[in-house]
C-alpha cells in the first residue's frame, strides 16, 4: 500500500552529455499538487532535467518514478507528463483551436467533451478571437499562452513548464504567473516549473529548487531560501544580499565569533559547524542592516557594527538604497524606507550595524 | 527640397543598375522564350499546304484535328501516363528523403549528392546508360542469365515498363529535393510536442510528420508532372517509338509528318494543363497557410 503522495521521485539522476555532465546526480521529491520551481542560471540542467521527466532524454545514471511508477523504458507518449516548451513548438499547420484539441482527440474523447474542454481553456487565455488562425499569425506572447493550454487542458498528472512566460511583457507576465498558481490549485496539478527569474520564483512556487552546474544547491520554500540560504550560490541567487567575508575565530552551541578584517563580530548562528579559522561569508539581507545614527535602539550588545564609506543613494518609488563599501572595497547595500530622511554625503564614514540574530554565515566558495 | 532630389536621384541609380545587371538576362528571356512562345500561339491558329508549309491565315483547324479521337486518346494516355509516374516517384522519393532528414548531417550530404549526382549528367547520356543495362545482352540479362533465373534473355528495353521505368529514375530528384527540404525544416521541439501529447510514431507520422511535408509533396509534383507529360526522349529511346504520347508526338509533328500548327496546338493543350496544375497548387497552398 504506497501511503506517500510523492508525485515525482528522482534518485541519483544524472545525464551524461559525452564528456559533460549536465544533471549531476540529482535526489528530489515533488509531492503530488506542488508547485514546484527549479531556479538557477542558463546552462545548469533545468531544461535536461524537465527533458528526463518527460521522456526525452533518458538518464545516464539514477530512477526516476513518476506517480510511484518506475520510468525506465516508458516512452514520452505513454507518460502522463504534459510540457510547455521553452519554444512553444506550436504545431504549424493546425489552427489555433486544433492545436489545443491535440492531446484530446488522441485520447479519443468524445466531441462534446473536447470542444468543452477545448472552449474552457481558450476563455481562460483569453484568445477567443484567434481561435481560427494559425501559430505563425499570432504574436510570442500568445503563443505562448496557447503552448500553456495546448498541455494543461489534457489535465495530466504533472505539467512541466520550460520558462513559458519567458516572450511576455511585465504586466502580462505578474497576470499570467497569478493566472498559472491559481489554475494549478483549481485543477491540483503537479507543476514543475523552470524559470531563471528569482522573483518569479518566490511569487509563484510552493518550494524551490536552486540549482548550479548541475546539481540542486538548495531546496525549500521561498522563506526557507530567503532567510537561511544554505550555501554562497543560494544567498547571491535569491534577493540582494550583503556578503562580508571573514573567517571563524570560535563557535559553541549558541553563538560564533567571527574576524571580518579585524572587526571581531557576534552572530547566533550555530548551525552550521564550521573549524576555527575557517573562511566564511556573513551574509545580512540590505533590508536588515541600518545606520547606528538612525537606530533609535542600537546597543552594542544586541547589533554588530562595522564602518563602511558612503557612496551614493537610488531612489526606488517607495524603497531608498544606500551603497556603501567597506575599507576593503566590499560592497554594503541598504535599503531603508523612502520617507525616512536619511542623509549623508560621498566618503562620509558611516557606522552600519545588523542584529546579531539577523545574519547568517555560509562557506565562502568560488561561485 | 535638396534632400527630396538626392532620394530621386539615388532611385534612379538603382534602377540603371538594376537594368544593367538583369537587363541581359531579360533580353535573353524574350529572345529565347517569349518570343517562341508566342509564335508557337501563333502557328496554332494556323493551317498548312500539302507540302508542310505553314499558311498564315487564322483557322481553327489544328484544334479541330485535336477533338479526333486518335489524338484524345494520346493525350488521356499521357496524362495517366504522368500521374502514374508521379505516385511511384513521390512513393520512391518519401521514404528516401525521409531517411535523408533524419540521419546526420554527414550521411545526409551523401544521401543527397548521390540523388543528384545522376541528374547532373547529360539526360540522353542516362538514357543511353538504361539502354545499355536493358538491352537483350545488357547487364541486367546477363546477371539474371548467369544467376540461373532465366534461361532466354527477357525483353525489357522497348516496353512500356521501361519507358516508366526511364521517367520515374529521371524524376526522382525533382520530388526528393522539395520534400527533402521540407522535411528537414521541421522543428524536432514540434515532434517532441506531438510525443509529449501522446502520439505513437505512427500517429506522429499521419498527424504531424505529413501534414508538414505536404508544401514539398506539391512543390515536387508540379516539378514531375509536367516534365513527365512533356518527355519524349524517353519514350522514343526506351518505348522504341512504340509508346506514343504527347512528347513524341508533338516532336513528330515538328520533324517527320511536318504539321506546325497540329504540333503547336499540342504544345498550347499541354501547357495549359501545366498552368492549371501550377494555379490549382498554388490555391491550395494559399488555403493552407491562411485558413
Ligand atoms: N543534447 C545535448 N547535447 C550536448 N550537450 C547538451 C545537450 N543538451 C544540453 N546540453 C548541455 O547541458 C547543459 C545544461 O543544459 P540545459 O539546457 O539543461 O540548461 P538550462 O538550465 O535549461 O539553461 P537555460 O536557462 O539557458 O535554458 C548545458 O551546458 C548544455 O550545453
Ligand atoms: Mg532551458
Amino acid at each position: 500500500m504506497i501511503r506517500d503522495n510523492n508525485m515525482i521521485e528522482l534518485i541519483g539522476v544524472t545525464k551524461q552529455f559525452g564528456e559533460m555532465t549536465a544533471v549531476n546526480h540529482i535526489d528530489l521529491i515533488v509531492k503530488e499538487g506542488e508547485f514546484m520551481t527549479f531556479l538557477g542560471p542558463s546552462g545548469c540542467g533545468k531544461t535536461t532535467t524537465l527533458r528526463m521527466i518527460a521522456g526525452f532524454e533518458e538518464p545516464s545514471d539514477g530512477k526516476l518514478f513518476i506517480d510511484h511508477e518506475d520510468c525506465d523504458n516508458v516512452p514520452a507518449n505513454l507518460r502522463d507528463v504534459n510540457t510547455v516548451f521553452q519554444n512553444y513548438a506550436l504545431f504549424p499547420h493546425l489552427s489555433i483551436r486544433d492545436n489545443i484539441a491535440f492531446g484530446l482527440k488522441l485520447k479519443k474523447l468524445s466531441k462534446e467533451e473536447i470542444d468543452k474542454r477545448v472552449n474552457k481553456m481558450i476563455e481562460l487565455i483569453k484568445l477567443e478571437e484567434h481561435i481560427n488562425k494559425k501559430p505563425s499569425q499570432l504574436s510570442g506572447g500568445q503563443k505562448q499562452r496557447v503552448a500553456i493550454a495546448r498541455s494543461l487542458v489534457n489535465e495530466p498528472k504533472v505539467l512541466l513548464l520550460d520558462e513559458p512566460l519567458g516572450a511576455l511583457d511585465l504586466k502580462l507576465r505578474k497576470e499570467m504567473q497569478i493566472e498559472l498558481k491559481h489554475l494549478q490549485k483549481e485543477l491540483g496539478i503537479t507543476f514543475i516549473y523552470v524559470t531563471h527569474d528569482q522573483e518569479e520564483a518566490l511569487t509563484i512556487s510552493d518550494r524551490i529548487a536552486i540549482m548550479n552546474k548541475g546539481n540542486i544547491e538548495q531546496l525549500g520554500t521561498a522563506e526557507e531560501i530567503y532567510d537561511t540560504p544554505k550555501t554562497k550560490f543560494a544567498a547571491n541567487f535569491i534577493g540582494e544580499t550583503n556578503l562580508l567575508t571573514g573567517y571563524i575565530v570560535s563557535q559553541d552551541s549558541e553563538k560564533t565569533v567571527v574576524n571580518l578584517h579585524n572587526q571581531i563580530l557576534t552572530i547566533y548562528d550555530a548551525d552550521k559547524k564550521y573549524k576555527e579559522r575557517e573562511r566564511i561569508c556573513v551574509c545580512v539581507r540590505p533590508e536588515n542592516m541600518h545606520f547606528v545614527d538612525y537606530l533609535p535602539d542600537y546597543s552594542e550588545e544586541k547589533y554588530n557594527t562595522i564602518t563602511c564609506i558612503y557612496e551614493e543613494q537610488i531612489y526606488i518609488g517607495n524603497l531608498r538604497r544606500h551603497i556603501l563599501h567597506t575599507p576593503e572595497g566590499e560592497p554594503v547595500k541598504i535599503t531603508r524606507c523612502a520617507r525616512k530622511g536619511e542623509v549623508y554625503n560621498r566618503g562620509d564614514y558611516v557606522k552600519v550595524c545588523f542584529s546579531k540574530k539577523r545574519c547568517i554565515m555560509v562557506k565562502d566558495e568560488e561561485v | 527640397m535638396d534632400k527630396e532630389k538626392g532620394k530621386t536621384k539615388r532611385k534612379k541609380g538603382v534602377l540603371g543598375n538594376a537594368f544593367l545587371t538583369i537587363g541581359p538576362m531579360a533580353l535573353w528571356t524574350v529572345l529565347f522564350f517569349v518570343f517562341p512562345f508566342i509564335y508557337i500561339i501563333l502557328v496554332s491558329f494556323c493551317s498548312r499546304d500539302q507540302f508542310g508549309n505553314i499558311v498564315y491565315s487564322f483557322s481553327l483547324d489544328a484544334y479541330k484535328t485535336l477533338t479526333k479521337a486518335v489524338y484524345l486518346q494520346v493525350i488521356g494516355r499521357t496524362l495517366k501516363m504522368a500521374a502514374i509516374v508521379t505516385v511511384l516517384v513521390t512513393l520512391i522519393a518519401y521514404p528516401y528523403a525521409y531517411i535523408c532528414s533524419k540521419a546526420s548531417k554527414k550521411v545526409q550530404s551523401l544521401l543527397i549528392i548521390g540523388v543528384m549526382i545522376p541528374f547532373w549528367i547529360n539526360s540522353l547520356l542516362r538514357i543511353y546508360a538504361i539502354m545499355n543495362f536493358t538491352s537483350k545482352n545488357g547487364l541486367i540479362n546477363n546477371f539474371l542469365m548467369g544467376m540461373g533465373i532465366i534461361k532466354e534473355p527477357i525483353q525489357i528495353l522497348y516496353t512500356t515498363g521501361a519507358v516508366y521505368f526511364g521517367l520515374v529514375y529521371s524524376l526522382l530528384p525533382m520530388m526528393v529535393m522539395p520534400l527533402y527540404s521540407c522535411l528537414e525544416k521541421i522543428d524536432p521541439a514540434v515532434l517532441e510536442a506531438g510525443r509529449d501529447l501522446g502520439c505513437s510514431s505512427r500517429q506522429l507520422f499521419l498527424k504531424v510528420i505529413f501534414p508538414l511535408s505536404i508544401p514539398g509533396i506539391m512543390g515536387g509534383l508540379v516539378l514531375v508532372f509536367v516534365p513527365a507529360m512533356f518527355n519524349f526522349y524517353i519514350a522514343d529511346a526506351l518505348g522504341g517509338g512504340k509508346t506514343i504520347i504527347i512528347g513524341n508526338l508533338i516532336s513528330s509533328q515538328f520533324s517527320t509528318a511536318k504539321n506546325w500548327p497540329l504540333g503547336a496546338a499540342l504544345s498550347v493543350v499541354v501547357m495549359l494543363i501545366s498552368t492549371v496544375l501550377i494555379f490549382v497548387k498554388n490555391k491550395i497552398e494559399k488555403a493552407r497557410t491562411y485558413s
